[in-house]
């Protein structure tokens, strides 16, 4: 517990909590105290020695110090300062200062202000070189031995924020440096490239390749022109003070040419955040902030280093119109007519509802919600969906049959300070790389017990203490058995039970079948380990379960996702810190696209259609009459083509012709539409098949908002200018609206979301305003702009305020014929995203994972004569997929994984079926068996050896400061000066 | 029957198209800024009647190496001392007090123009001179010279840049603490104290008063 203590600071007594360190009393008192490797975000490294300050006579490093009671604490003696000195001396001995053709000389350069804060003109041990060259090696950024000042920010980093645990300083060379895995170079290392390193880097040695050369005025000269000119301004210096004068001055010049844009990522639900550096078009940098509320500093590879698909030369730039069998470039003025006037007359010839619209979960929130009120109030017709139908409906179902709001009940934070994490059916380390480094560092640092339920044995199954295997599509069943053995063990929360849930009696009866025999039989996980998993739910104070597709994609993803649910409603799991559900949302707006009404039966907020108040609410605003029926979903738009009903489609931002199931179907259906309009970036596979495709604008090209996993509202700025005569998707549905009569007057995104705000509940208190900068909110937002980052605190959402638990029975996973004997497993990889077409057009990430390949076990290997590179063929009832094999423990037996970012002959979804979600109508893509042909025996790796799965880790805690110490030739320099003190008394 | 198609057929302009589009443009741009451009055009033309023009095309023409030679030149002893020196002067003159220079350099130019006088006329005699040390403007400026003398005579080595190694200066983070404490402590002598310490004064620079009738009288 923090308490009151009173300490003399400099002469002077103050009273202050007692649970900090040294350094951050001094700054929250606005001593600048210099402290050149500490980071907010990593804590004491503990390796610079520029931060030690006198307590009670002693020297100590203020960061690493914690106050006590009645502590004298010195900050300006001589001999203070001295000790400082000689800590940034043996920094500068590790780093050459040549600021003004530095590329880090943007004025965050840790080093350059250290100096000129300490007022250092001279340094008494003078530069030295190490004997290592620079490590080029890695397409993303570089490592400057000569530079590095050995401050171990990297190394926190990487072994405990990210904890990937592949750098370490090795303390034991005679010149120490930062070296990868057992030291080799970073290509062949284990490193994933989320940037961490170079983001917390203090100075120009670990670099963003993007910035080489780009940042300064002077930094892009040639090579043998810069040494000299390094050598010049050395030679010239009188004293560091006018050089930094100097540099200073040419730091702020860079401001005019360098623009730093907020902006939102969009590769998974995450959410994170981060400034986006850039030159013209050009991308320098990303960015993250300290104050970024999901993500702090941390991103993945993606995040970091994927965005070069925004200037592709592949980018749509002008509307395409069909013409006999090729698209022809037009003008926005003739698409956009042609679209109204076809519009016009499907809805009068076969009425609104022959029409069908597709929302997409990477646009923005004001994108989703002028879809559906283009479909609602300009057509009249409720069939508009949203491609959170091929993911995580089925959790939100699941959520709102139980707690009534279909989204995460906590905060990343939460999960972070849980007790207990249970990851079901995710591969969070690929699919959500950033939300994953918080449950990997908790759980290597703060005791945090991790349980892995998964069919393959992926990073987090790595790292966990329990891990499981059951059979595919039986969660429900091991699920159900372990809260039947709570129950019986009688480890249910009853005071919990008793004041806020509903249906206890009839869901236990529903338990009855679920014995640990029945689960152990039917799941093939041992009953020991089934009891251990009720065990550790029990010990701990908190339970946060994540989850995704693994769960979701099946014909019992719904009841899946509500037995979780109920199982946290028995041990009293919500409505606490640390404590709740977690459906991981896979894309930057899954939740946002059905937060705001791309659903066939919601309005925004999720406020139903079928309800006439509601309905009325929404006619009285928009002045049109909108039909009660629920509309059709995705699901139901495909079928409803194939039987003629449906003529006509609008569809944004989605590939759907290589993400929805069994695409092969799809494929036909888009062959019978009457008029087909998509909306992308590229030239995709689904608006391959349109009559006229539309360009749209990317995330970094728009103004808009995104709802993250968290339920966090985010403001994304806009980064650079439309492409061409690309347009943000707002305007064009606008354009297309007005075109159609609607007279919508929205100059801004910010105009959309405040409409929505005054219509829905949900974001009453939502403004442009309350999410300026970093600012974001969590729904549901009150109209005083009260947020709610843990939901269910004092109640849940229904009527008498309780939840209900909500009885569910299994649904046999779909069997195969007996040919069929392979079970293909599909999902995620770290450096893809969903089909491919914006990870591939990074030349860094494709030269380090060029093309899709199929896991196969080592047992699978031996039967069938497979090794990595062999070609297989593999097919399903419904089609067949071409792709090299990659033998692998990660899958065992005849579990085969086929990662989904594949555009071509690789492609998943040529294997999956049309069964699906028997409640949401999500496409049961995970069950899915094949056979297996050999095409070719020998081939090439399709993973090259310089990708991170071929590395090897070094897992350490921290940098192993102690090391450093303990060699001969460091003493602490308080040691030095008061040594130097009794020689000179 | 919509089948899948990936051929596009872009807009092509025609030569004469595009070279319309950019005329267009071009005439835009120039309308819209016809004072600036009437500037430019102006500096232009005086620029190429001193054949600046070529000189200026020659060096972007060759950038990369004529930034290479000029960088290699400059790396050169003579030359780093020159900016060097520059950098230091600018620094000296950074030091400098002028609101108290203004004074002593109004005095020091009087008395010049004093000297310049005195040469025209006749040399007193001894007893004249002897005398004259007791006028109150004579007084003043023995009394500032002294001061003057006082404070050269002080130790300011550790201060100096151009002399020393840098491990030896005062500098780092007592060197600003340092000047200001020299300039508060210049601020608090008072004006110069008129007490009887005047008749050491006076004798001891008579002599140098005697050196100095002696070059006059030359």
């Amino acid at each position: 517990m923090s308490q009151s203590v009173r300490v003399t600071i400099n002469g002077e007594e103050v009273s202050m909590q007692n649970d900090q360190t040294v350094l951050h009393a001094l700054m929250d008192r606005s001593l600048t105290i210099p402290s050149v490797c500490y980071h907010p975000s990593l804590g004491p490294i503990e390796t610079c020695d520029t931060c030690i300050v006198q307590v009670n006579g002693e020297f100590v490093r203020s960061c690493s110090t914690v106050i006590q009671e009645g502590d004298v604490i010195d900050t300006v003696s001589p001999e203070v300062k001295e000790a400082q000195l000689i800590g940034i001396d043996r920094i500068l001995h590790n780093h050459e200062l040549y600021c003004t053709v530095c590329d880090y000389n943007n004025g965050g350069c840790e080093i350059h202000n250290t100096v000129k804060e300490m007022k250092i003109n001279h340094q008494s041990v003078p530069f030295a070189s190490k004997p290592y060259g620079i490590d080029d090696s890695n397409p993303f950024y570089r490592y400057d031995p000569d530079q590095c000042i050995l401050c171990g920010r990297c190394v926190e980093a990487c072994q405990d924020v990210q904890v990937t645990e592949t750098l370490s300083i090795d303390w034991n060379l005679k010149k120490p440096r930062v070296i990868w895995d057992k030291n080799t170079t970073i290509n062949e290392s284990s490193c994933v490239s989320c940037g961490h390193c170079s983001t917390v880097c203090p100075c120009n040695a670990m670099l963003e390749k993007g910035m080489e050369g780009e940042a300064g005025f002077l930094t892009g000269i040639a090579k043998t022109t810069l040494r000299p000119m390094i050598e010049l301004t050395k030679n010239v210096e009188t004293g560091y003070g006018s050089i930094l004068a100097i540099s200073d001055m040419e730091a702020a010049m860079r401001e005019e040419t360098i623009k730093k844009t907020k902006t939102v990522c969009t590769y998974c639900g995450v959410g994170c955040s981060f400034d986006v550096w850039t030159k013209d078009r050009k991308i320098l940098k990303v960015e993250p902030q300290i104050e970024a509320p999901a993500n702090g500093i941390s991103t993945c590879v993606k995040g970091k280093f994927g965005w070069d698909y925004v200037n592709s030369e592949e980018r749509l730039t002008k509307p395409l119109i069909r013409e006999g069998d090729a698209f022809r470039e037009a003008e926005w003025e003739e698409a956009l007519e042609l679209i109204a006037s076809k519009f016009t007359e499907a809805k009068q010839t076969h009425g609104p509802d022959s029409m069908a619209f597709i929302s997409s979960s990477k646009c923005t929130n004001e994108e989703s919600y002028l879809m559906q009120k283009l479909a609602r109030g300009v057509i009249s017709t409720n069939n508009v969906d949203n491609c959170s139908r091929y993911c995580q409906s089925p959790a939100t179902m699941g959520l709102f049959r139980t707690v009534g709001y279909g989204g995460d009940s906590g905060s990343i934070t939460d999960i972070e300070q849980s007790e207990l994490v249970l990851i079901i059916g995710s591969n969070t380390s690929e699919s959500h790389p950033v939300l994953a480094t918080r449950v990997k560092r908790s759980h290597k640092l703060k005791g945090q017990k991790l349980i892995v339920a998964d069919l393959r044995k992926h990073e987090m199954a790595d790292r966990s203490d329990l891990f499981i295997q059951p059979k595919t599509g039986t969660d429900l069943i091991w699920l159900s058995a372990v809260t039947k053995y709570m129950v019986d063990q009688g480890w249910e929360d009853e005071r919990f039970l008793k004041n806020r849930v509903n249906g206890l009696e009839k869901y236990k009866k529903s338990l009855e079948p679920f014995t640990m025999d029945y689960a152990a039989r039917v799941t093939g996980v041992k009953k020991e380990a089934l009891i251990q998993i009720a065990e550790h739910i029990h010990n701990a104070k908190t339970t946060c379960v994540l989850w995704a597709m693994g769960v979701t994609q099946h014909m019992g993803g719904s009841d899946t996702s509500t037995a979780i649910s109920n199982m946290l409603l028995m041990t009293g799991n919500y409505g606490k810190p640390g404590a709740g559900s977690y459906p991981l949302r896979g894309h930057n707006n899954v939740q946002g696209a059905s937060d705001f009404g791309s659903m066939p039966d919601r309005f925004p907020g999720y406020e139903r259609v079928a309800d006439d108040n509601v309905r009325l609410k929404y006619e009285k605003s928009w002045g049109v009459n909108i039909p009660s029926e629920p509309g059709l979903n995705n699901h139901e738009m495909v079928a409803g083509i194939h039987d003629g009903k449906v003529k006509m489609m609008y569809l944004k931002g989605e590939d759907m012709g290589l993400v929805d199931s069994n695409i092969n179907d799809v494929h036909s259906a888009f062959e019978k539409l009457d008029f087909f309009v998509v909306q992308d970036i590229f030239l995709s596979k689904t608006a391959e098949f349109a009559d006229v495709v539309l360009p749209a604008s990317p995330s970094l090209e728009k103004e808009g908002t995104f709802t993250n996993t968290e339920r966090r509202i985010q403001r994304l700025y806009q980064v650079l200018e439309p492409l061409g005569e690309s347009k943000p998707d707002w305007e064009i549905i606008r354009d297309i609206a007005n075109r159609l009569g609607a007279d919508w007057q929205y100059d801004h995104p910010g105009d959309i979301m405040a409409e929505a705000a005054s219509l829905s509940p949900l974001y009453a208190g939502v403004s442009y305003e309350r999410l300026e900068g970093y600012k974001s909110l969590q729904w549901p937002v009150t109209k005083d702009g009260t947020d709610s980052p843990l939901l269910f605190i004092d109640e849940f959402p229904f009527p008498d305020g309780k939840a209900q638990l909500f009885p569910v029975e299994w649904t046999k996973p779909l069997e195969f014929a007996e040919e069929y004997d392979l079970h293909v497993n599909n999902g995620r990889l770290l450096e893809h995203f969903h089909e491919g077409n914006m990870t591939y057009k990074s030349k860094g990430i494709t030269s380090k994972t060029p093309e899709v390949f199929l896991e196969v076990s080592p047992e699978l290997a031996d039967e069938r004569g497979l090794e990595d590179g062999t070609l297989v063929r593999l097919t399903s009832p419904y089609g067949s997929v071409k792709v090299k094999c990659l033998v692998t423990d990660r899958v065992k037996g005849k579990e085969v994984y086929l990662p989904m970012n594949d555009s071509g002959e690789g492609a998943i979804n040529y294997l999956t079926g049309s069964h699906a979600d028997k409640e949401t109508d999500t496409p049961a893509y995970k069950e899915i068996s094949a056979t297996m042909d050999i095409l070719k025996e020998k081939g090439e790796s399709p993973l090259p050896r310089m990708n991170y799965r071929n590395g090897n880790p070094q897992p350490q805690i921290g940098v192993h400061v102690e090391k450093k110490w303990a060699r001969s030739d460091y003493v602490f320099p308080g040691d030095i000066v008061k040594e130097r003190g009794t020689i000179h008394g | 029957m919509a089948k899948p198609i990936t051929n596009i057929q872009r807009i092509e302009l025609t030569e004469e198209e595009k070279r319309r589009q950019d005329l267009l443009e071009i005439e835009q741009m120039l309308a819209e800024n016809k004072e600036v451009i009437k500037e430019f055009f102006s500096i232009v033309n005086k620029m190429s009647d001193r054949n600046m023009l070529n000189i200026v095309n020659s060096l972007f023409g060759q950038g990369d190496r004529v930034l290479d030679i000029v960088v290699k030149a400059a790396d050169k002893p003579e030359t780093a001392n020159t900016i060097k020196n520059l950098l230091l002067m600018l620094g000296m003159l950074g030091t400098l007090n002028v609101q108290q220079l203004e004074p002593v350099m109004l005095k020091v130019n009087n008395g010049i123009a004093r000297m310049a006088q005195a040469d025209k006329e006749e040399d007193d005699g001894y007893v004249s001179m002897v005398r004259s040390l007791a006028k109150p403007e004579v007084k003043r400026a023995i009394h500032l010279l002294l001061a003057f003398l006082k404070g050269m005579g002080e130790n300011k080595k550790e201060l100096e840049r151009t002399t020393q190694l840098p491990e030896d200066q005062a500098g780092t983070i007592m060197q600003a603490e340092e000047i200001d404490r020299q300039l508060a402590s210049i601020h608090e002598q008072k004006q110069p104290r008129r007490s009887k310490g005047w008749m050491v004064a006076a004798a001891g620079v008579s002599v140098i008063g005697i050196a100095m009738s002696g070059k006059l009288k030359k």
